[in-house]
Formats: structure tokens, sequence, C-alpha cells
């Protein structure tokens, strides 16, 4: 579940104020936008990369208002991928459970499980220099995934994609959300390249979050 | 264009005079006796050990420093930096004069650096490694900060969504990603410090068989009137220079390949 109760946050460009929204357990919500409203800067917050000046943030059960970004328990894609540019695709997939102090049989078996629900097994020594833009955006997702959390953030996961990778990256994103369901916020500008993903929908617009029409 | 021709032109006229020097005016049997001679020997091994331990404190210095610098912008940050380059531009005799003061005459409750130390820093090896390490450092710094300027901090933040706290980010996603910037940061800390001369002719001193490295070899030679010698150190410290200038060629090529 993500909670978000009366938030504001100060961004050097802007100021949202007194946001609240809610997903549901398990659920998929779309944060609709255009370009500029602060549709990241919200993310971010969820994430625990910007501060709010107030309100609060429960993500599951807990409230992670003021824990940091690393005891929240999310999984973020941003918008650019942010590969870590000296690690192969394993090591990206094994780097969540890793730090959560998996055994290497466990480890063994996530990657496994990821590369062939997000078809990587190909690509699994592969470095980032070279894949295509589908393929980056596959492995964020499959490392933001890796460590089981809690919460999904996917922040605009099809934009920048030619057709066929977009259609390709959100069939797979549907069979992530079928085999092992979490609870996502997915940030984009477009709410028709969800398909039938989203169960709410909120619209951000001058300051205000609303809730939007599936 | 054209002008790089003839800067091209300098460059090699340089080498190939140095060459030809050594070829033309020292004889053949004493080459060989001027290379072995004891006090060479001694201030190529000073020279290549103070210069490998110069380069790995200066770079030890730079990786967290110019990070630091990079990811937490802002005045104070740009104050440093400017701090960091006083080294490399003030004149190297002005650096060595100044560490010289810094450890005789400036005084810390009554007494020098050098009385309080049982054994004086001034015109010793560690004066060397010093001297060198305080430019090396400000080098090392410019050329990791570019390195670091490169990185999108946004991969360390993801990392940190992940459960890497700060410290990890940085070992586990930044360090590696920037291994070759630190390769050359190193190297050419290395290289800088194998013909560092200003400084550690007056903190060091020139002490034949204590603190005389090749740069101040061939000050000593010249001195002495003994134009073959220095051209033979001067020889050696080309072939380590140009030995790292391929180095570097070599593995960056290799990284390169890699990624």
């Amino acid at each position: 579940m993500i909670k978000v109760r009366d938030i504001s946050i100060h961004s050097e460009v802007f100021s949202l104020g007194n946001l609240s929204f809610e997903v549901c357990d398990l659920c998929c919500a779309a944060l609709i936008g255009k370009s500029g409203v602060g549709k990241t800067t919200l993310l971010e917050s969820l994430c625990g990369l910007r501060r709010v000046s107030k309100g609060s943030i429960i993500l599951g059960t807990r409230d992670v208002t003021f824990l940091p970004p690393r005891e929240r328990r999310i999984g973020y894609v941003p918008q650019d991928a942010a590969l870590f540019p000296a690690s192969t695709v394993r090591a990206h997939i094994e780097f969540g459970p890793r730090l959560q102090q998996w055994n290497r049989s466990e480890i063994n078996l996530r990657v496994e499980e990821l590369a062939a629900l997000l078809q990587l097994e190909n690509l699994l020594e592969r470095c980032p220099f070279g894949l295509s833009g589908g393929e980056m955006k596959r492995v964020a997702i499959a490392r933001a995934l890796a460590g089981k959390p809690e919460v999904l953030l996917l922040d605009e996961p099809l934009t920048g994609l030619d057709p066929d990778a977009r259609d390709e990256t959100l069939a797979q994103l549907t069979q992530v959300q079928d085999s092992a369901p979490v609870t996502t916020l997915w940030v984009t500008h477009h709410i028709e390249e969800l398909g039938e993903i989203p169960d709410a929908v909120w619209e951000l617009e001058n300051g205000e979050l609303n809730l939007g029409k599936l | 264009m054209g002008l790089g021709w003839i800067f091209l032109l300098l460059i090699t006229g340089l080498i190939v005079s140095n060459i030809y020097y050594v070829a033309s005016e020292v004889p053949w049997q004493d080459r060989g006796l001027n290379l072995f001679s004891p006090q060479l020997v001694r201030a190529t091994a000073l020279t290549l050990a103070t210069s490998t331990v110069s380069a790995i404190l200066s770079t030890l210095i730079a990786v967290p420093t110019s990070y630091g610098l990079s990811r937490f912008g802002g005045r104070f940050s740009r104050l440093l930096e400017t701090i960091f380059d006083i080294p490399i531009l003030l004149p190297p005799l002005v650096v060595g004069f100044c560490l010289l003061l810094l450890f005789n005459h400036l005084p810390f409750a009554g007494k020098s650096i050098d009385a309080w130390l049982e054994i004086p820093v001034t015109y010793s090896v560690a004066a060397i490694i010093l001297a060198q390490v305080t430019i090396c450092t400000s080098l090392a710094i410019r050329s990791m900060k570019a390195s670091f300027a490169e990185l999108d901090p946004r991969a360390e933040q993801v990392a940190q969504t992940l459960g890497a706290g700060p410290f990890e980010a940085f070992w586990k996603v930044a360090l590696p990603s920037v291994r070759r910037g630190i390769f050359g940061a190193a190297s050419v800390s290395w290289a800088r410090a194998v013909g560092e001369f200003g400084p550690i002719l007056v903190f060091a001193g020139t002490f034949r068989g204590k603190t005389e490295v090749l740069s101040t070899s061939i000050y000593i030679e010249m001195g002495a009137g003994q134009l073959e010698n220095a051209a033979i150190v001067s020889l050696i410290q080309m072939t380590l220079a140009i030995s790292v200038l391929i180095a570097v060629g070599v593995l960056s090529a290799a990284g390169k390949e890699r990624f």
C-alpha cells in the first residue's frame, strides 16, 4: 500500500503542497500529468531522495516519511534507467539481494527467474554500454524487482522507446504484475500507453492531485 | 593545424637531441659505467620508490576529495576547489620554499614542526615524498573531479533505494565506474612525481646518496659540468615518461573494449 497524506515538497523550481493519495495493496496506480508539473519530484519524495516539508508517507505498513532511501524497501525505475556503468546485467540484478544478504542459491534463483521474465538471459554478462534503450529499461526493472520490494515506483518506463520496444516492455510489465503482483505507482505522460494495467489514475495538474478517469 | 605540426617537430626534436647527444658524445664504454654507477642506480631507485608512494598517496587523497567536491556543490566546494589548485598554480620553487618555512619557521606551541618531530622531515626522503604529494594531489584532484563530473549521480541514488548506504553507493557504484579515471590520475601523478624538481631542490636538498633523485641528478651533473652524465639521466627520465604514456594508452584501450 502507498498512503500519502498532505505532503508538501519544495524544489528549486516549484512547490507542491498538500498532496494526498492512496494506492491499495498490490494495486497499480498511474500518476499522469504534463512535463514539469512535478511527477518525478513526487516520485523522488516517495523514494526518500527528496525531503518533504510536511505530511506523511506510508509504504506497506510503515511510516517512511523520515527514513533514508535504503530503509524504504522500494524498487525504483528512473526515467533514464540510471544503470551502473561498470556492472554487468547479472550484477545489477544481484545488487539488492546481495545487500539484503540473501544466500548464493537464492540470489542465483532470483537472477534466473527475472532474466527469464524480462528476457535478459543472453545479456547477463554484458555491461550497460551498447544495450538498446528497451534492454536498459528491462535491466532497470529487473534490478528494482530483484530484492522483492513492497512498492514499485516506475518513472516513465516506456518513454524514449521505439514502438516495438514499448510494446515488448509493456507486455513484460503486465506479465510481472500478473506473476508476482506488487503495489505499483507508474508515472507517465500518456495514460493510453498503460493499456489495462492501472487500477486507478491520479492526475497532477497545477500543483493539485485529482483522481482521474480510467 | 600548421602550428600543431611545428609543436610536434619541437617535441620530436627534444627526444632526438637527447638520444643523439648520448649516441655521439658519450663513449660506448662509459655509457654502461654511467648507467650503472652506484649514485645513478640509487637515484633511480629512490625516484621510482618515492614517485610510487606519492602517486598512491595522492590518489588516495584525491578520490574521496574529488567525489565530495563533485557531489556536494555550492560556494564552499568552489572555494575548496580553488584552494586545492594553489599548489599547481604556484611556481614549484615557491611550493618548496613554503614547505621549508612551514616545517622550520612556523611555531606550534613555541617550536617548529621539525623540532617537534624526533626525525626532522626537511632534507630527508620524507621531504621528497611530501613535496611530490603536495603538487601531485592537486593534479590528481583535478583529474578525478572530471571523472566524477561525468558520472550521473542518479545511479548512486538508485543504489540507495536498493538498500545501499551512501558509502556503499560510492564504493560499489561510483568507484568501479571511474576506475579508468583513477588509473589515469595515478599515472599522471606518478609521471609528475618522477619529473618534480623545484620543491624537492628547496625542501629535500640535493644530497648525493641521500636525497638525490633523477631530476636533481641532472642539476648536480650539469653543475659539475658532466653533460654526458646529465644526458644519460635525462634519457632515463624520458624513457620512464614515455613508458607511462604507453601504459596509460594500452590500458585505456583495453578498458574501452571492456565497456
